[in-house]
Parts: structure tokens; sequence; C-alpha cells
């Protein structure tokens, strides 16, 4: 829940950085100072558009970003620093972190048994023979509502359905008992009555294994549904970050509001969607001063010339905005 | 007569190992001028097959699509029959539906050639770019340099080039980022509203639909199973697979509600179940519905249902 508490936090990101190679030969900055906490038992949501960085942010806490990203700053996991240490990062990936992506066929090896592919990783992480292996994996197979998990551990990825799949991947995820769990856009490739079920036994995961998860979707809907806390993203940069019911029913950056304005929501009338003007703007063209500047319709003199830091606005609140123009307005 | 008009619709595929498919299993659709009729369901469900028939592109295996009182024949080598062409389409992926290699120029060219073989007064490549909101001063620009919503814009002015009567949409807006989507639906909107042409909008979102759409049909598995128009459809669906549709649906309001949960998955269109198609996944199930198919009835001012169980609403004999 959004309660502060005394515990160090099972993951803390601080003052992340990540720049990439640009095709000029030069370096852009795709992730700029970003601070990002999650509890254990925590659901913790990552909001924004395409190319505002929070994929990336994900991919570091597992070391898996893509060839020529230099990260800077420091990954702590239960106060181990992942990015100053490749062997910290190696042992924790998989086992403490696990990881599920949009398409679970990117996760899943097309020629490899669902059995085989979901107790190589548990066998060398945990030490396990492979009959007790074998059995750990048909115990997450039956936790996440596959039936006839004995079988379908000799079956094949394509001989289920897009859900199946999806929750034969969170199995394998799991199969290592990880603390952390990152979702990817985990049901954005899937039909609404099926992210229904994904959406249900992931809060489920977290209750009955206290696991913690990042939960990274454009989908604000997803959010209000799973998160308890939510960080908004936008050029590289943590723009709100706030309980889920504060963020999502009372917005304060005009980019939340935004986003949330052009959603088709609540009962329709005649007035048409709010769009956002304009669109994200692509890694190595972020404006300068506030990044939203040109799409806000808030913006100011002082929006074109610094870049706003994210400043507390109230317990577990904060937002990068220095007008503020939301502070009293209803959602 | 219907603008477009589609009776008894079944389209079939030849499956592996010789198995056939039946995507479309039997259905009726009808969009007149100036509306705007939604087909939703799951993938899987037959909806993009019957879009694809609707124009031309797929032969259906039986059945009728009529378009302004004419056949639609489906395309084969030579070029689409005259009358056809006021009945344009618009793709998913505007990645993948404008050629890389051509101007903007001359993608819309292309629908300005056809429209002048209907003959009156031919738009300009930059009327139809000022018409989805782009500036005529990028027709000489080529595809990536745009976003996906501004492509989007592309590809409907191609459409709208040809000047066309009725268009079918398959998934226009859903490969689109959030803030894109709602400018792309507004667009849609306008343009029915303006110039009066019929709009089928294949979706799988339903809360952009509730939104847009006139006329809301679901599909389930190769049939129609309801058909309303959208705002009652929404408050209170009469088949229990538009129910179970709609119950899914994630609120962005911040209150936490989990999404309710239709438990199964849809089953292989190779192989439907007997009886009512929904069956096995329907919450209020009765024996009669695994053994009778439901016939579609008439049980509101325009709706329609495919349930054994569904009452007609109120007031309504």
């Amino acid at each position: 829940m959004a309660s502060v508490s005394t515990k160090p936090p099972l993951l803390s990101i601080e003052g992340l950085t990540i720049s990439l190679p640009t095709a000029e030969g030069q370096r852009a900055e795709a992730v700029r100072g970003v601070d990002l906490a999650i509890g254990r038992g925590e659901i913790v949501g990552l909001a924004g558009e395409s190319g505002s960085g929070k994929t990336l942010t994900a991919l570091s806490v597992l070391g898996l970003l893509p060839g020529g990203a230099r990260p800077v700053g420091r990954i702590l996991f239960e106060e181990r620093d992942l990015l100053a240490s490749g062997r910290a990062a190696r042992s924790v990936r998989g086992a403490e972190v696990a990881m599920v992506f949009q398409d679970p066929m990117t996760a899943l090896h097309p020629m490899l048994s669902i059995g085989r592919q979901m107790t190589e990783h548990v066998r060398f992480h945990l030490r396990l023979s492979q009959h007790a292996a074998d059995t750990v994996a048909v115990e997450m197979l039956d936790r996440v509502r596959i039936p006839n998990p004995r079988e379908a551990m000799t079956r094949y990825p394509h001989q289920f359905s897009g859900g199946m799949r999806q929750r034969i991947a969170i199995a394998s995820a799991l199969a290592a008992g990880p603390k952390l769990l990152i979702a990817d856009e985990p049901t954005t490739a899937l039909d609404v009555t099926v992210q229904a079920g994904i959406l249900r036994l992931i809060e489920g995961l977290r209750r009955e294994l206290q696991l913690s998860v990042l939960l990274i979707t454009h989908d604000l809907g997803v959010m209000s549904a799973l998160a308890d806390r939510v960080y908004v993203m936008y050029a590289g940069r943590v723009v709100e970050r706030g309980a889920r019911a504060d963020v999502l029913a009372q917005p304060r950056h005009p980019y939340t509001r935004g986003l949330l304005d052009a959603l088709p929501h609540g009962s329709p009338s005649d007035h048409p969607l709010r769009a956002l003007p304009g669109s994200p703007p692509a890694i190595g063209r972020f404006p300068a001063g506030c990044a939203f500047h040109p799409r806000c319709r808030f913006a100011e003199d002082i929006c074109r010339a610094d870049v706003p830091d994210l400043m507390p606005v109230a317990p577990g609140r904060a937002i990068a905005c220095p007008i503020d123009p939301l502070a009293a307005v209803p959602a | 007569m219907s603008l477009l008009s589609i009776r008894d619709l079944v389209v079939r595929y030849r499956g592996h190992s010789g198995a056939t498919v039946t995507a479309v299993a039997g259905c009726d659709l009808d969009v007149e001028e100036g509306q705007i009729v939604a087909l939703v369901g799951e993938s899987g469900c037959g909806k993009s097959s019957l879009g694809k028939a609707a124009v031309g592109l797929i032969r259906p295996a039986a059945g009728s699509v009529t378009f302004d009182g004419e056949p639609v024949e489906p395309l084969g080598q030579r070029a689409r029959p005259a009358a056809q062409r006021r009945l344009q389409m618009v793709f998913q992926d505007p990645f993948s539906s404008l050629n890389p290699r051509r101007r903007i120029a001359d993608l819309i060219g292309d629908g300005l050639r056809v429209s002048e073989l209907h003959g009156g007064r031919q738009l300009s490549v930059g009327e139809c770019l000022e018409r989805v909101g782009l500036s005529a001063g990028i027709a000489d620009r080529f595809p990536h340099q745009f976003s996906g919503g501004q492509r989007q814009r592309i590809a409907i002015a191609r459409a709208l080039a040809a000047q066309p009567r009725c268009i079918v949409a398959d998934e226009p807006i859903s490969a689109l980022d959030a803030s894109a989507q709602a400018s792309i639906a507004n667009l849609l909107v306008s343009l029915v509203d303006d110039l009066k042409v019929g709009l089928l909008f294949i979706s799988h979102d339903l809360s952009i639909v509730r939104r847009i759409a006139d006329i809301t049909t679901v599909m389930y598995l190769g049939r129609v199973v309801e058909t309303a128009p959208s705002e009652p459809l929404w408050r209170a669906p009469l088949h229990p697979y538009s129910a179970g549709l709609i119950g899914a649906i994630t609120e962005p309001d911040g209150r936490g509600r989990m999404p309710a949960d239709l438990p199964g998955d849809v089953p292989d269109p190779a192989a439907p179940p007997p009886g009512c198609r929904f069956h096995p996944r329907c919450p209020i199930a009765i024996d009669r519905c695994s053994v009778e198919v439901p016939e579609r009835r008439l049980l509101g001012p325009g709706r329609t249902a495919a349930c054994h169980l569904a009452e007609p609403v109120a007031a309504f004999v």
C-alpha cells in the first residue's frame, strides 16, 4: 500500500541515467535521473508513452540493456548495487528478479517443451535435480491455472492460446522463486477477457507469495486495477508519482491529466475525446526545459527555460511542474 | 436497402491437414449513410474476416455482400468494378499499409485516379491532406518521416481521395499511442458527420466503440450474438457474452477495481461447441444451450440478441 514504510525497499533505483549511441555517433540520454522504489509485496506501476524510457529503466534492473547503452546511478536490490557489480547482477537475474514480456512468444522458445524451458533456470539457480525441478514447475503451472499441468509440461508453446502462453511465461518467471517480477505490458497483446484473468492472477500471486511487481504499461486502466503506486514518465524523466488513487483520480501534472483525458472512459457525451496535441519526442530530440512544454496548454516561459525538479507536494506524492496548474482543479 | 448490406455471410479457410475452419458462420450486418457501426469481439471471432469479405478482399463461401445496391465481387486479377470503388478500406497498421518507397502525393494520387472514374469534381492531394488535419506541404515527403498517428491520417486521406461512400476500417487505432488513438477516433467521427460516409469500425476496444459508434455488433466465434445502439448495449447488454466483454474492461479511475474474469478461452473455430457456441464459457447456461442453436431475436428497438435466455427489454413487445 501507499503507507510510508520504515523498512528499506526491496528495490531502490537512485539517479538512474541511461545514454544510448545515436546514428550520428553521439550519445543521447534516454533515461534522465530516475528515482524509483518498490517495497516488499508492493505493485508499482510505471506509465508513459512509447519512448518515455519506462522499458529501459526496467531492463537496467536485469542488466539486459541493449548493446551500447550506458547506465549511470545506483540500482540497489536488497542493498546490493546491481550496476556496480556484474556478479551481483548475474546472481539476481532470473533468480531473484524475473521478467515477463508483452508477447509471451518472445519469452518462450518455440522448439522446447514447456517442461524443458521451465526447469532449466530452476535447476541452475536452485541447484535442483531434474526430478525436483519438474515438481516445482508442475506446482507453478498449477498455481497459474494451467489445466493438467503434468501433461502441459510435455507440450510446446504453439499448442496453447495467447492467454495460456502468458500464464506459462509467468509460471516460468516465478519458478525460481523471485522476489521481484518485472511485467512489461503483460496484457497489451491480449483480449480484455484474457487480460482480466492475467490481472487477477498477478494480484493473487502478490498476495500469496508476497511478490513485488514492477508493472510497466501505457494502459492506465490496467494501472488502476493493479498498481498500489504509480510513476508517470515522459521523455526519460519521472514527471509524477503517488498513490494510485491520487495520481489517476486527481492528476497534478498536465501530462498525466492529458493522458487520462485522451481515454474514452466514463459515459459518452457530445464533446469529442480530448487528444493531447503533438507526439512524444524521440530520444535525442527531447525539448529543452520541461520536455513536455511544447504539448502543454499551461506552459509559461519558465517551462521553456528550466528543467523542473520532481518536488514533493504531499506525503508520497511528487510532481515535476513548477507552475502546478492543476493543484486545486478537480479531475 | 442499406448502403452496405451483408446477409448470411460465411467465410471458410482451409486449415492444417485439410481441415476446414469456418471463420464467419452466417452473419448479417448493415451500415447506413452517415452511420458508424462497430464490430467487436475477441481475436479469432471472425470480425476481420467479415471486414475483408465486405470489401471483396476474400471470397465468401456463401451469403451476399451488397454495396449501394450492387453485389460486391471478390477481387481477382482485374481492376475493381467502378461501382465498388466508393467502398474503401483502412487497415490496422499504417507502417505496412503505406509503401515506404512512394511519396505521400503518389500514395494519395492512387485514390484520386480512382475518383476520376466516377466523375464529379476531383479533390487535390492538398485538400485530402488538409481534410485529415495534415498540411498540404508534406506531399513530397515519405511515410517514414511521420509518426504512427500521422501515418494513419495519411492512410485515411488516401481512402478519402477516392471519394468513398463507405469505409471499412479494421482496427484503425489499435496500433497507436493513447493520445493518437483519441485524435484518429475524433477524425473518423468528423468525417462521418461531414461527408455522410458509412463506417464499419472493426475494433476489440469496447471503450472507444462506446464513445464513437452509433450501432455496436458483437461477434463470438463466427456468429453475431448481439446488435444494438451502443449506449443501451453498454448499459444493459442482453447477451451474456456482451456482458462478459463489458465487465472485463478496466477503468482508469484509480479505484483499484479488478475487471470481471470471463473464464476459459475462445474455442477452436475448427471444432465449435454444439448448440450456442458460447455455452461452455457462459455463466448462466442451461441444458438447452448445449443442444439448440439460439436464433437472433428482436428484443428491443434496433436490438437483437442470439440467446435462449435473453428477455425483451422493458416496454418492448
